[in-house]
């Protein structure tokens, strides 16, 4: 890479901080540029009637329509002075009547210990990776330039007869997809991962690129082995990969964001005795049955018996009229998956006079699904927990196990106790999904969960979506004026950047040096203004400041007239 | 943020219908709709949202956009377009570079495993493959509802012919 700036360079362009024309504005300028060739893709002239807001008339201009809308959303959230490119094309991707690839994006380039242009704080973490858009937003250059930043493919058959036929993409901006794929929501999702909802390490054997951690990775921790993933050996790193419900993202920002988004109550299995198991379990909802509630319902776990028969082959399937109803009766039944419908075991279990069901995984795995099925019938909760939590509970049921079955109101749906937002980590490991996405109970769904619900809005942050807040987290700091000064410690976060010290229209040919703290001269100059109670207090102000400046060495005597001149001719206040 | 390119560089029908085109699409907080027009302008640069500022502060030599993409049995044919003038040039060898690896990157990704190379200011970089990028896979179920994922790129194939991790909506019934 001949072309990556070096740090010399980069501080050759900021040495003298004067600074450029131009009022001051935020957010990110993300460039779509057009890969495909002419007549295909984005250049596909078959005519389109305006949809959802999307006026282009043509295939291709509203598939760019919808590009730039989904670019426009991330760029007016993100701020960055170094424009942000997505070499996009729309292609033929692999397809069959029932399913399809819709597309894909990501980062091209990840950067490390890179330079940055004082003020901008370059990385905030020594041999990290991060994404190159973000790398050059902290850099305050273009690290690579010439380079787009993303790369993003997407289906143009979707569709199409073979390819999910009659299934295509909606090309509007209201989210009223129906039952099309709505390609702005596809694309908010697949741009986050590109900017920085992703880390680069792998799932399956926790190996890191080069050994580096990246900044996402620092921001995951590990409950049940107390360590970031920063911290952790591989091995390590890939068991946490599959601990499911123990894995958080410990970011301030989304942690302060969670109560504003996330919906209060996490459904819980509760073990209050024997000692040995107290804890919390996860459980998988029923989608039949009474919802679990709060405080929840308490009692004794037995275990379900049954005829071994040809509705189910052991004793625990609860597949058959259940023997031992007398045990059950008042308590929570704890039956085995297999064979059987869920509302069939369920059902056996009420009429055993059981308050509520456990169904324990026959396979490893987890977090536990739900459960499927409808019966009207059914009045008591029931929940699906893990294989290994199923075992650990029937290795103490001869001490007794007592559990309340019910929702934690103090505990947000997708966090944990502290707020922290839980990360997905399937056992099996689901390679593409695995940590670099929400946890899938989530609620109210989330844009960055593995499925792209169809209920998502087009929002990134608060109080609907925790994306933007992570973004934050991984050092996409806010910066209103783009001069590389995080606005919370910006001493203007709208600076004025002209090149010259201006006063109402005066241009005092001074240059208006722009200092670490984020504020210019003409920013301290136009302070003085604040609270002025006529001109002549607003020039003696404005003359104080002029002094400071003056003694400083930041200006010369003549620099010093020529500022003041315009202010004693402004009309200000 | 108004759209500040078209499409079609008619230079590039005079180069014998070689994909030439490179439409740029700006957006950001002051994003517009584009333009449907339809009709075919040069690829100018794109208007910077910072102040007048911050280009200074970025990479002096703006890359022009080039044309990424050729078709089939015309490769080699390629017309830069200036990004200032919006005019046909010569690329500089760092513009012809930068087309170069565009034109990979479109046409085959990187599938190489990612080396981190150190650079004289201690600077390290990687370049990623596309084993990197999550593909997204929609399958459509026995009821007609779609269920979408995320699946690394080398598995999306495999992934059609299996059902997708579990969405909300559908669960196992036993």
């Amino acid at each position: 890479m001949k072309t990556l700036m070096t740090r010399k360079a980069l501080s050759v362009l900021l040495a003298v901080l004067a600074l450029a024309a131009g009022p001051a504005f935020g957010a990110a300028t993300i460039t779509i540029v057009n890969g495909n060739a002419p007549g295909v893709g984005f250049n596909d002239p078959t005519p389109a009637a305006p949809v959802g807001g999307n006026s282009g008339t043509t295939l291709g201009q509203q598939r760019l329509n919808a590009f730039q809308y989904a670019a426009g959303i991330w760029g007016s959230t993100l701020d960055s002075n170094v424009e942000i490119q997505i070499l996009a094309t729309f292609e033929p991707l692999s397809c069959t009547a029932t399913s399809a690839v819709l597309g894909s994006a990501g980062t091209l380039y990840i950067f490390a210990n890179f330079p940055s242009v004082p003020p901008f704080p370059g990385p905030e973490f020594a041999d990290t990776w991060y994404h190159q858009a973000l790398a050059n937003k902290r850099a305050g250059g273009n690290l690579n330039p010439g380079f787009p930043d993303l790369r993003a493919r997407f289906n143009s058959n979707l569709g199409n007869p073979g390819c999910l036929t009659g299934v295509g993409w909606y090309l509007g901006f209201d989210g009223n997809e129906g039952s099309q794929v709505d390609l702005v929501a596809v694309l908010l999702h697949e741009f986050a991962h590109g900017l920085g909802f992703s880390q680069f390490a792998s799932v399956s054997t926790g190996s890191q690129i080069s050994g580096l951690t990246d900044v996402y990775g620092r921001k995951i921790y590990d409950k049940t082995a107390g360590k970031y993933w920063n911290e952790m050996t591989n091995a390590e790193r890939a068991a946490s990969a599959i601990n499911p419900r123990r894995v958080v993202w410990a970011g301030s920002n989304v942690t302060a964001a969670v109560p504003s988004v996330l919906s209060p109550g996490t459904p819980l299995l509760h073990v209050s005795s024997p000692a040995a198991i107290v804890g919390d379990y996860a459980v998988g909802a029923a989608s039949f049955g009474p919802v679990l509630a709060s405080p929840g319902i308490t009692g004794t776990v037995v275990r379900a018996l049954d005829p071994a028969d040809g509705a189910g082959p052991t004793t625990f399937d609860a597949c058959s009229p259940l023997t031992n109803a007398a045990a059950v009766a008042g308590n929570i039944a704890l039956v085995d998956r297999g064979t059987c419908g869920f509302v069939v075991k369920v059902k056996n279990a009420q009429n055993a006079g059981a308050i509520a069901v456990l169904v324990a995984d026959n396979v490893a795995g987890g977090p536990p699904a739900g459960l499927g099925g409808a019966d009207p019938t059914i009045t008591i909760p029931s929940v699906r927990i893990t294989l290994a939590d199923g075992n650990t509970i029937k290795a103490q049921l001869g001490a007794g196990v007592t559990a309340t079955l019910g929702v934690d109101l103090s505990v947000r749906a997708g966090a944990d106790s502290l707020n922290r937002a839980l990360l997905y980590t399937p056992n099996p490991v689901q390679s593409g999904s695995t940590i670099s996405h929400w946890d899938t109970i989530a609620f109210p769904n989330q844009l960055m969960e593995p499925a792209i619900n169809a209920d998502l809005t087009h929002s990134v942050a608060p109080p609907q979506d925790l994306t933007l807040p992570q973004m934050r987290d991984v050092g996409w700091f806010p910066d209103a004026d783009l001069d590389g000064v995080a606005d919370d410690v910006d001493c203007n976060p709208h600076s004025d950047l002209s090149p010259t010290v201006v006063i109402d229209g005066c241009d005092s040919g001074v240059p208006n040096t722009f200092f670490s703290n984020g504020c210019t001269i003409a920013d301290l100059v136009g302070k003085s203004a604040d609270g002025a109670r006529n001109h002549g207090a607003y020039v003696s102000a404005v003359t104080k400041v002029l002094n400071e400046l003056k003694k400083s060495g930041v200006i010369t005597g003549a620099q010093m007239g020529a500022i003041q001149s315009c202010a004693a001719r402004a009309a200000i206040p | 943020m108004r759209v500040v390119a078209g499409s079609l560089n008619p230079w590039a029908r005079l180069l014998g219908g070689v994909a030439a085109a490179a439409v740029v699409l700006s957006t950001g907080s002051r994003w517009a709709a584009a333009d449907e027009s339809g009709t075919c302008t040069p690829a100018k640069e794109a208007p910077k949202k910072a102040s007048a500022s911050a280009p200074a502060r970025q990479d002096a030599a703006k890359p022009a956009v080039a044309a990424p993409v050729e078709p089939a049995g015309q490769a080699g044919m390629k017309a830069f377009i200036d990004p200032a003038t919006g005019q046909l040039r010569e690329p500089t060898p760092e513009e012809a570079a930068a087309a170069a690896r565009l034109t990979r990157l479109v046409r085959a990704g990187v599938t190489a495993e990612p080396k981190a190379v150190v650079h004289p200011n201690g600077m390290v970089s990687a370049e990623l493959g596309e084993e990197y990028m999550n593909d997204v896979v929609v399958r459509k179920g026995p009821d007609g509802k779609l269920s979408m994922a995320c699946v690394p790129h080398a598995e999306s194939p495999k992934a059609l012919d299996k059902p997708a991790p579990p969405a909300k909506a559908e669960l196992e019934k036993e």
